[in-house]
Protein backbone atom coordinates (compact mmCIF):
# COMPACT_ATOMS: atom_id res chain seq x y z
CA UNK A 1 0.00 0.00 0.00
CA UNK A 2 3.21 2.07 0.70
CA UNK A 3 1.21 4.31 3.25
CA UNK A 4 3.38 5.39 6.19
CA UNK A 5 1.73 5.34 9.56
CA UNK A 6 2.26 6.44 12.87
CA UNK A 7 1.18 4.78 15.85
CA UNK A 8 1.09 6.89 19.33
CA UNK A 9 0.25 4.64 22.48
CA UNK A 10 1.56 4.05 26.01
CA UNK A 11 0.62 0.15 26.13
CA UNK A 12 3.70 -1.23 24.89
CA UNK A 13 1.36 -4.67 24.38
CA UNK A 14 -1.56 -2.25 22.49
CA UNK A 15 1.02 -1.35 20.15
CA UNK A 16 2.35 -4.76 19.38
CA UNK A 17 -1.08 -6.33 18.46
CA UNK A 18 -2.59 -3.21 16.64
CA UNK A 19 1.51 -3.39 14.52
CA UNK A 20 0.32 -6.99 13.55
CA UNK A 21 -2.94 -6.53 12.82
CA UNK A 22 -1.49 -3.10 10.34
CA UNK A 23 0.74 -5.24 8.62
CA UNK A 24 -1.51 -8.08 8.40
CA UNK A 25 -3.61 -5.75 6.54
CA UNK A 26 -0.77 -4.68 4.12
CA UNK A 27 0.43 -1.59 5.78
CA UNK A 28 4.09 -2.10 6.57
CA UNK A 29 5.57 0.97 7.06
CA UNK A 30 4.65 1.66 10.69
CA UNK A 31 6.29 3.85 13.23
CA UNK A 32 5.41 4.69 16.66
CA UNK A 33 6.02 6.27 19.28
CA UNK A 34 4.90 6.50 23.12
CA UNK A 35 4.11 9.40 24.34
CA UNK A 36 2.82 13.08 23.33
CA UNK A 37 6.14 14.30 22.85
CA UNK A 38 7.61 11.80 20.82
CA UNK A 39 4.47 11.62 18.82
CA UNK A 40 4.71 14.97 17.84
CA UNK A 41 8.49 15.15 17.12
CA UNK A 42 7.84 11.71 14.68
CA UNK A 43 5.31 13.34 12.90
CA UNK A 44 7.18 16.16 11.71
CA UNK A 45 10.29 13.11 11.35
CA UNK A 46 8.46 10.73 9.32
CA UNK A 47 5.84 12.96 7.88
CA UNK A 48 3.43 9.83 7.71
CA UNK A 49 0.18 10.05 5.91
CA UNK A 50 -1.71 8.61 9.04
CA UNK A 51 -1.45 9.46 12.31
CA UNK A 52 -3.60 6.94 14.71
CA UNK A 53 -3.55 8.49 18.66
CA UNK A 54 -4.59 6.38 21.89
CA UNK A 55 -6.84 8.87 23.85
CA UNK A 56 -4.98 8.51 27.08
CA UNK A 57 -1.40 9.05 27.27
CA UNK A 58 0.54 10.10 30.17
CA UNK A 59 0.63 13.32 30.89
CA UNK A 60 -1.38 14.70 27.64
CA UNK A 61 -4.03 13.13 25.50
CA UNK A 62 -4.53 12.37 21.51
CA UNK A 63 -7.35 15.58 21.93
CA UNK A 64 -3.78 17.73 22.43
CA UNK A 65 -1.62 16.18 20.09
CA UNK A 66 -4.16 16.19 17.49
CA UNK A 67 -4.75 19.74 18.16
CA UNK A 68 -0.91 20.82 18.30
CA UNK A 69 -0.36 18.83 14.62
CA UNK A 70 -3.04 20.54 12.61
CA UNK A 71 -2.23 23.73 14.59
CA UNK A 72 1.23 23.51 13.17
CA UNK A 73 0.75 21.51 9.67
CA UNK A 74 -2.04 21.64 7.90
CA UNK A 75 -5.35 21.17 8.26
CA UNK A 76 -5.97 18.20 5.88
CA UNK A 77 -2.90 15.89 5.96
CA UNK A 78 -1.86 13.67 7.79
CA UNK A 79 -5.15 12.06 8.34
CA UNK A 80 -5.74 11.46 11.87
CA UNK A 81 -7.39 9.07 13.70
CA UNK A 82 -8.36 9.33 17.57
CA UNK A 83 -8.95 5.73 19.08
CA UNK A 84 -10.59 4.85 23.09
CA UNK A 85 -9.71 1.73 25.05
CA UNK A 86 -11.97 3.14 27.55
CA UNK A 87 -15.80 3.55 27.95
CA UNK A 88 -15.17 6.51 30.16
CA UNK A 89 -13.35 8.44 27.78
CA UNK A 90 -15.43 8.41 24.73
CA UNK A 91 -15.94 11.87 23.31
CA UNK A 92 -16.12 11.86 19.15
CA UNK A 93 -17.60 15.57 18.79
CA UNK A 94 -14.74 16.71 20.06
CA UNK A 95 -12.60 14.29 18.58
CA UNK A 96 -14.06 16.41 15.70
CA UNK A 97 -13.59 19.85 16.88
CA UNK A 98 -9.81 19.36 17.66
CA UNK A 99 -9.52 18.40 13.68
CA UNK A 100 -9.53 14.44 13.98
CA UNK A 101 -10.32 12.75 10.53
CA UNK A 102 -12.30 9.99 12.39
CA UNK A 103 -12.84 8.10 15.94
CA UNK A 104 -12.86 4.65 16.79
CA UNK A 105 -12.88 2.09 19.70
CA UNK A 106 -9.27 0.11 20.51
CA UNK A 107 -10.67 -3.51 20.06
CA UNK A 108 -8.50 -6.81 20.54
CA UNK A 109 -9.29 -7.39 17.10
CA UNK A 110 -8.30 -4.17 15.17
CA UNK A 111 -11.54 -4.31 13.25
CA UNK A 112 -12.90 -0.89 13.58
CA UNK A 113 -9.51 0.73 12.86
CA UNK A 114 -8.97 -0.75 9.92
CA UNK A 115 -12.16 -0.10 8.95
CA UNK A 116 -11.92 3.71 9.50
CA UNK A 117 -8.13 3.43 7.66
CA UNK A 118 -9.60 2.35 4.73
CA UNK A 119 -12.00 4.99 4.64
CA UNK A 120 -8.63 7.55 4.95
CA UNK A 121 -6.01 6.49 2.89
CA UNK B 1 -55.32 67.88 -11.79
CA UNK B 2 -53.38 64.91 -12.75
CA UNK B 3 -50.00 62.98 -11.64
CA UNK B 4 -48.13 64.99 -14.36
CA UNK B 5 -48.22 68.14 -12.98
CA UNK B 6 -46.71 66.98 -9.58
CA UNK B 7 -44.98 69.34 -7.69
CA UNK B 8 -40.84 68.94 -7.73
CA UNK B 9 -41.49 69.08 -4.17
CA UNK B 10 -44.04 66.15 -4.43
CA UNK B 11 -41.61 63.64 -6.57
CA UNK B 12 -38.45 65.23 -4.29
CA UNK B 13 -40.45 63.55 -1.34
CA UNK B 14 -41.52 60.22 -3.63
CA UNK B 15 -37.62 59.68 -4.19
CA UNK B 16 -36.74 59.98 -0.11
CA UNK B 17 -39.33 57.58 0.17
CA UNK B 18 -37.86 55.02 -2.09
CA UNK B 19 -34.58 55.35 -0.88
CA UNK B 20 -35.66 54.59 2.07
CA UNK B 21 -37.47 51.62 1.47
CA UNK B 22 -34.18 50.55 -0.52
CA UNK B 23 -32.08 51.03 2.72
CA UNK B 24 -35.10 49.28 4.41
CA UNK B 25 -35.00 46.38 1.95
CA UNK B 26 -31.16 46.32 1.90
CA UNK B 27 -30.78 46.02 5.67
CA UNK B 28 -33.27 42.69 5.68
CA UNK B 29 -30.80 41.62 3.04
CA UNK B 30 -27.82 41.55 5.24
CA UNK B 31 -30.13 40.60 8.35
CA UNK B 32 -31.14 38.07 6.25
CA UNK B 33 -27.83 36.78 4.87
CA UNK B 34 -26.28 37.14 8.87
CA UNK B 35 -29.34 34.44 9.55
CA UNK B 36 -28.31 32.49 6.64
CA UNK B 37 -24.44 32.56 7.75
CA UNK B 38 -25.99 31.51 11.74
CA UNK B 39 -28.34 28.94 10.26
CA UNK B 40 -24.94 27.36 8.41
CA UNK B 41 -22.68 27.73 11.55
CA UNK B 42 -25.65 25.81 13.48
CA UNK B 43 -26.08 23.12 10.82
CA UNK B 44 -22.66 22.46 10.74
CA UNK B 45 -22.68 22.38 14.53
CA UNK B 46 -25.41 20.12 14.69
CA UNK B 47 -23.58 17.91 11.70
CA UNK B 48 -20.82 17.20 14.12
CA UNK B 49 -22.68 16.53 16.64
CA UNK B 50 -24.95 13.92 14.95
CA UNK B 51 -21.50 12.45 13.78
CA UNK B 52 -19.88 12.75 17.36
CA UNK B 53 -22.99 11.00 18.63
CA UNK B 54 -23.20 7.82 15.76
CA UNK B 55 -19.48 7.66 16.60
CA UNK B 56 -19.45 7.50 20.14
CA UNK B 57 -22.36 5.00 19.89
CA UNK B 58 -20.39 2.77 17.85
CA UNK B 59 -17.32 2.82 20.55
CA UNK B 60 -19.60 2.03 22.88
CA UNK B 61 -21.06 -0.80 21.17
CA UNK B 62 -17.76 -2.05 20.39
CA UNK B 63 -15.88 -1.56 23.64
CA UNK B 64 -18.56 -3.48 25.23
CA UNK B 65 -18.21 -6.58 23.03
CA UNK B 66 -14.62 -6.26 24.08
CA UNK B 67 -15.62 -5.96 27.93
CA UNK B 68 -18.07 -9.31 27.13
CA UNK B 69 -15.36 -11.15 25.37
CA UNK B 70 -12.75 -10.23 28.06
CA UNK B 71 -15.13 -11.62 30.61
CA UNK B 72 -15.21 -14.69 28.45
CA UNK B 73 -12.26 -15.34 28.62
CA UNK B 74 -11.65 -14.68 31.96
CA UNK B 75 -13.95 -17.14 32.78
CA UNK B 76 -12.83 -19.97 31.05
CA UNK B 77 -8.95 -19.11 32.55
CA UNK B 78 -10.49 -19.38 35.93
CA UNK B 79 -12.42 -22.62 34.99
CA UNK B 80 -9.19 -23.92 33.60
CA UNK B 81 -7.21 -22.85 36.92
CA UNK B 82 -9.83 -24.39 39.32
CA UNK B 83 -9.87 -27.68 37.37
CA UNK B 84 -6.23 -28.12 36.60
CA UNK B 85 -5.35 -27.49 40.87
CA UNK B 86 -8.17 -30.26 41.31
CA UNK B 87 -6.60 -32.73 38.96
CA UNK B 88 -2.79 -31.50 39.85
CA UNK B 89 -4.15 -31.92 43.62
CA UNK B 90 -5.33 -35.50 43.20
CA UNK B 91 -2.06 -36.31 41.16
CA UNK B 92 -0.09 -35.21 43.96
CA UNK B 93 -2.41 -37.18 47.27
CA UNK B 94 -2.12 -40.54 45.46
CA UNK B 95 1.40 -41.04 45.30
CA UNK B 96 1.56 -39.27 49.16
CA UNK B 97 -0.59 -41.47 50.53
CA UNK B 98 1.49 -45.07 48.80
CA UNK B 99 4.81 -43.61 50.09
CA UNK B 100 3.22 -42.76 53.63
CA UNK B 101 1.87 -46.01 53.69
CA UNK B 102 5.14 -48.01 53.05
CA UNK B 103 7.00 -45.74 55.40
CA UNK B 104 4.49 -46.12 58.16
CA UNK B 105 4.58 -50.13 57.31
CA UNK B 106 8.02 -50.03 58.00
CA UNK B 107 8.01 -48.20 61.00
CA UNK B 108 5.77 -50.27 62.45
CA UNK B 109 7.79 -53.29 61.84
CA UNK B 110 5.81 -54.88 59.98
CA UNK B 111 8.98 -55.52 57.09
CA UNK B 112 11.24 -56.43 60.09
CA UNK B 113 13.05 -54.51 62.88
CA UNK B 114 14.44 -51.30 62.05
CA UNK B 115 17.41 -49.57 63.54
CA UNK B 116 17.20 -46.38 65.53
CA UNK B 117 18.63 -44.59 63.61
CA UNK B 118 16.28 -45.77 60.28
CA UNK B 119 13.76 -45.13 62.51
CA UNK B 120 14.92 -41.83 63.43
CA UNK B 121 15.71 -41.22 59.40
CA UNK B 122 12.10 -42.67 58.20
CA UNK B 123 10.16 -40.42 60.65
CA UNK B 124 11.79 -37.76 59.44
CA UNK B 125 10.14 -38.74 56.29
CA UNK B 126 7.07 -39.23 57.67
CA UNK B 127 6.64 -35.87 59.30
CA UNK B 128 7.55 -34.14 55.42
CA UNK B 129 5.21 -36.46 53.80
CA UNK B 130 2.50 -35.53 56.02
CA UNK B 131 3.25 -32.04 55.67
CA UNK B 132 3.03 -32.38 51.82
CA UNK B 133 -0.76 -33.89 52.49
CA UNK B 134 -1.59 -31.08 54.22
CA UNK B 135 -0.42 -28.28 51.75
CA UNK B 136 -1.90 -29.98 49.14
CA UNK B 137 -5.30 -30.69 51.09
CA UNK B 138 -4.91 -26.96 51.89
CA UNK B 139 -4.36 -25.44 48.25
CA UNK B 140 -7.40 -28.01 47.24
CA UNK B 141 -9.34 -26.86 49.95
CA UNK B 142 -8.73 -23.06 48.84
CA UNK B 143 -9.11 -23.34 45.24
CA UNK B 144 -12.89 -25.29 46.26
CA UNK B 145 -13.52 -22.25 48.38
CA UNK B 146 -12.42 -19.69 45.57
CA UNK B 147 -14.81 -21.47 42.86
CA UNK B 148 -17.68 -21.41 45.63
CA UNK B 149 -17.84 -25.27 45.31
CA UNK B 150 -17.04 -26.29 49.49
CA UNK B 151 -20.34 -27.64 50.23
CA UNK B 152 -21.25 -27.18 53.95
CA UNK B 153 -23.82 -29.71 55.64
CA UNK B 154 -24.89 -28.08 58.27
CA UNK B 155 -26.64 -29.89 61.59
CA UNK B 156 -26.87 -29.09 64.77
CA UNK B 157 -23.51 -29.40 66.61
CA UNK B 158 -22.30 -29.10 70.43
CA UNK B 159 -18.82 -26.68 70.30
CA UNK B 160 -17.60 -27.29 73.23
CA UNK B 161 -17.79 -31.53 72.73
CA UNK B 162 -16.44 -30.90 69.02
CA UNK B 163 -13.49 -28.32 70.79
CA UNK B 164 -12.35 -31.04 73.31
CA UNK B 165 -12.02 -33.66 70.68
CA UNK B 166 -9.65 -31.66 68.41
CA UNK B 167 -8.07 -30.73 72.15
CA UNK B 168 -7.46 -34.24 72.99
CA UNK B 169 -5.66 -35.13 69.72
CA UNK B 170 -3.00 -32.09 70.58
CA UNK B 171 -2.39 -33.22 74.13
CA UNK B 172 0.37 -35.47 73.00
CA UNK B 173 2.00 -32.69 70.75
CA UNK B 174 1.73 -30.08 73.69
CA UNK B 175 2.96 -31.99 76.51
CA UNK B 176 6.39 -32.66 74.43
CA UNK B 177 6.57 -28.83 73.67
CA UNK B 178 6.36 -28.36 77.78
CA UNK B 179 2.88 -26.21 77.16
CA UNK B 180 -0.27 -26.09 79.24
CA UNK B 181 -3.82 -26.71 77.84
CA UNK B 182 -6.47 -24.57 79.03
CA UNK B 183 -9.96 -25.22 78.78
CA UNK B 184 -12.66 -22.65 79.61
CA UNK B 185 -15.75 -23.75 78.55
CA UNK B 186 -19.21 -22.65 79.33
CA UNK B 187 -21.38 -24.41 81.73
CA UNK B 188 -23.78 -26.42 79.40
CA UNK B 189 -23.41 -27.40 75.53
CA UNK B 190 -22.82 -24.73 73.05
CA UNK B 191 -25.52 -25.98 69.86
CA UNK B 192 -24.61 -24.10 67.16
CA UNK B 193 -25.92 -24.86 63.06
CA UNK B 194 -22.91 -25.86 61.41
CA UNK B 195 -20.77 -28.07 59.10
CA UNK B 196 -18.60 -30.25 61.40
CA UNK B 197 -15.81 -31.14 59.59
CA UNK B 198 -14.84 -27.72 58.68
CA UNK B 199 -15.33 -26.38 62.10
CA UNK B 200 -12.82 -28.76 63.51
CA UNK B 201 -10.70 -27.97 61.10
CA UNK B 202 -11.34 -24.13 62.08
CA UNK B 203 -9.93 -25.50 65.64
CA UNK B 204 -7.14 -27.69 64.44
CA UNK B 205 -5.62 -24.60 62.43
CA UNK B 206 -5.91 -21.77 64.63
CA UNK B 207 -4.36 -24.57 67.32
CA UNK B 208 -1.54 -25.40 64.98
CA UNK B 209 -1.01 -21.75 64.66
CA UNK B 210 -0.72 -21.11 68.36
CA UNK B 211 1.53 -23.97 68.64
CA UNK B 212 4.04 -23.03 65.87
CA UNK B 213 4.82 -19.81 67.60
CA UNK B 214 4.49 -20.50 71.31
CA UNK B 215 7.64 -21.25 73.08
CA UNK B 216 6.53 -21.34 77.01
CA UNK B 217 3.10 -21.17 78.79
CA UNK B 218 0.11 -22.34 77.85
CA UNK B 219 -2.99 -21.90 75.05
CA UNK B 220 -6.32 -21.70 75.94
CA UNK B 221 -9.32 -22.29 73.95
CA UNK B 222 -12.61 -21.19 75.01
CA UNK B 223 -16.19 -21.16 73.85
CA UNK B 224 -18.96 -19.38 75.28
CA UNK B 225 -22.96 -19.27 74.56
CA UNK B 226 -23.89 -15.53 73.92
CA UNK B 227 -27.30 -14.57 73.05
CA UNK B 228 -26.96 -14.38 69.46
CA UNK B 229 -24.18 -16.69 68.54
CA UNK B 230 -21.55 -19.30 69.72
CA UNK B 231 -17.75 -17.44 70.70
CA UNK B 232 -14.75 -19.40 70.29
CA UNK B 233 -11.38 -17.72 71.69
CA UNK B 234 -7.88 -19.61 70.87
CA UNK B 235 -5.32 -17.41 72.83
CA UNK B 236 -1.84 -18.10 73.45
CA UNK B 237 1.60 -16.78 75.20
CA UNK B 238 3.62 -16.81 72.22
CA UNK B 239 5.18 -13.93 70.66
CA UNK B 240 2.44 -12.45 69.20
CA UNK B 241 2.09 -10.24 66.02
CA UNK B 242 3.03 -6.64 65.09
CA UNK B 243 0.46 -4.21 64.49
CA UNK B 244 1.72 -3.87 60.97
CA UNK B 245 1.52 -7.10 60.46
CA UNK B 246 -1.74 -7.78 62.18
CA UNK B 247 -3.36 -6.76 58.14
CA UNK B 248 -2.01 -9.31 56.59
CA UNK B 249 -2.68 -12.43 59.05
CA UNK B 250 -5.79 -14.13 56.80
CA UNK B 251 -3.52 -13.62 53.58
CA UNK B 252 -2.38 -16.55 51.28
CA UNK B 253 1.04 -17.64 52.29
CA UNK B 254 1.42 -15.72 54.57
CA UNK B 255 4.37 -16.06 56.95
CA UNK B 256 5.47 -13.94 59.55
CA UNK B 257 8.20 -13.66 61.67
CA UNK B 258 10.98 -16.00 61.69
CA UNK B 259 9.69 -19.45 60.37
CA UNK B 260 12.57 -20.63 60.09
CA UNK B 261 12.80 -21.63 64.18
CA UNK B 262 9.17 -22.44 64.21
CA UNK B 263 8.78 -26.18 65.50
CA UNK B 264 6.66 -27.28 62.62
CA UNK B 265 6.56 -25.24 58.77
CA UNK B 266 3.31 -24.55 57.80
CA UNK B 267 1.60 -24.00 54.49
CA UNK B 268 0.79 -20.30 55.10
CA UNK B 269 -2.56 -20.96 54.26
CA UNK B 270 -4.54 -22.28 57.80
CA UNK B 271 -5.73 -18.94 58.67
CA UNK B 272 -7.15 -17.94 55.47
CA UNK B 273 -8.78 -21.56 55.34
CA UNK B 274 -10.19 -21.13 58.77
CA UNK B 275 -11.70 -17.41 57.92
CA UNK B 276 -13.22 -18.63 54.23
CA UNK B 277 -15.28 -21.35 56.47
CA UNK B 278 -15.66 -18.83 59.30
CA UNK B 279 -16.91 -16.34 56.67
CA UNK B 280 -19.09 -19.11 54.96
CA UNK B 281 -20.79 -19.77 57.77
CA UNK B 282 -21.86 -16.28 58.32
CA UNK B 283 -19.22 -15.40 61.07
CA UNK B 284 -16.63 -13.20 62.19
CA UNK B 285 -13.41 -13.98 63.11
CA UNK B 286 -10.61 -11.25 64.36
CA UNK B 287 -7.05 -11.43 66.19
CA UNK B 288 -5.55 -9.27 68.72
CA UNK B 289 -2.42 -9.36 69.82
CA UNK B 290 0.72 -8.21 71.97
CA UNK B 291 3.99 -8.80 70.67
CA UNK B 292 6.06 -10.82 72.65
CA UNK B 293 3.24 -10.96 75.21
CA UNK B 294 0.69 -13.33 73.10
CA UNK B 295 -2.24 -13.64 70.74
CA UNK B 296 -6.24 -14.24 71.04
CA UNK B 297 -7.56 -15.61 68.14
CA UNK B 298 -11.63 -14.91 68.22
CA UNK B 299 -14.57 -16.37 65.80
CA UNK B 300 -18.26 -16.49 65.93
CA UNK B 301 -20.73 -19.25 64.86
CA UNK B 302 -24.45 -19.51 64.44
CA UNK B 303 -26.87 -20.95 67.04
CA UNK B 304 -28.99 -23.38 66.01
CA UNK B 305 -32.46 -22.03 66.54
CA UNK B 306 -35.65 -24.25 66.50
CA UNK B 307 -36.56 -23.48 63.30
CA UNK B 308 -33.08 -24.02 61.59
CA UNK B 309 -34.11 -26.14 58.65
CA UNK B 310 -31.31 -28.63 56.46
CA UNK B 311 -30.56 -27.00 53.75
CA UNK B 312 -32.97 -26.34 50.73
CA UNK B 313 -35.88 -27.55 52.88
CA UNK B 314 -39.04 -25.88 53.99
CA UNK B 315 -41.67 -28.18 56.22
CA UNK B 316 -44.45 -26.12 56.59
CA UNK B 317 -46.60 -25.93 60.22
CA UNK B 318 -43.04 -26.85 62.08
Amino acid sequence: MGKKILLVDDNSVDLLIIKRHLSHAGYNEIVSASGADEGIKKAELERPDLIILDTLLPGSSGFEICQTIREKYNQTNPKIIIMTGSVDAVDAVKARKVGADDYCAKTSDSVPLLEAIKKLI
Amino acid sequence: MEDKDKTKEELIEEIKVIKARLANLQDLENKYKSAELGLKKAKEELEIEAWGHAKTNEAIKYLYKELDKKNKELQTLDKLKTDFINIASHELRTPLTIIREGISQVLDGIHGQITPEQREFLSICLEDVDRLKRVVSDILDISKIEAGRFKLIKEQVDIVSLAKVVIASFYPKVKSMGLEMRENFCKQAAIAYVDKDSIIRVFINLISNALKFTDKGYIEISVRDKPTDIECSISDTGRGISEEDIPQVFGKFEQFGNTEMAKEKGTGLGLSIAKSIIELHQGDIWVKSILNKGTKFTFTLPKYIEKDMPEGEDIPGV
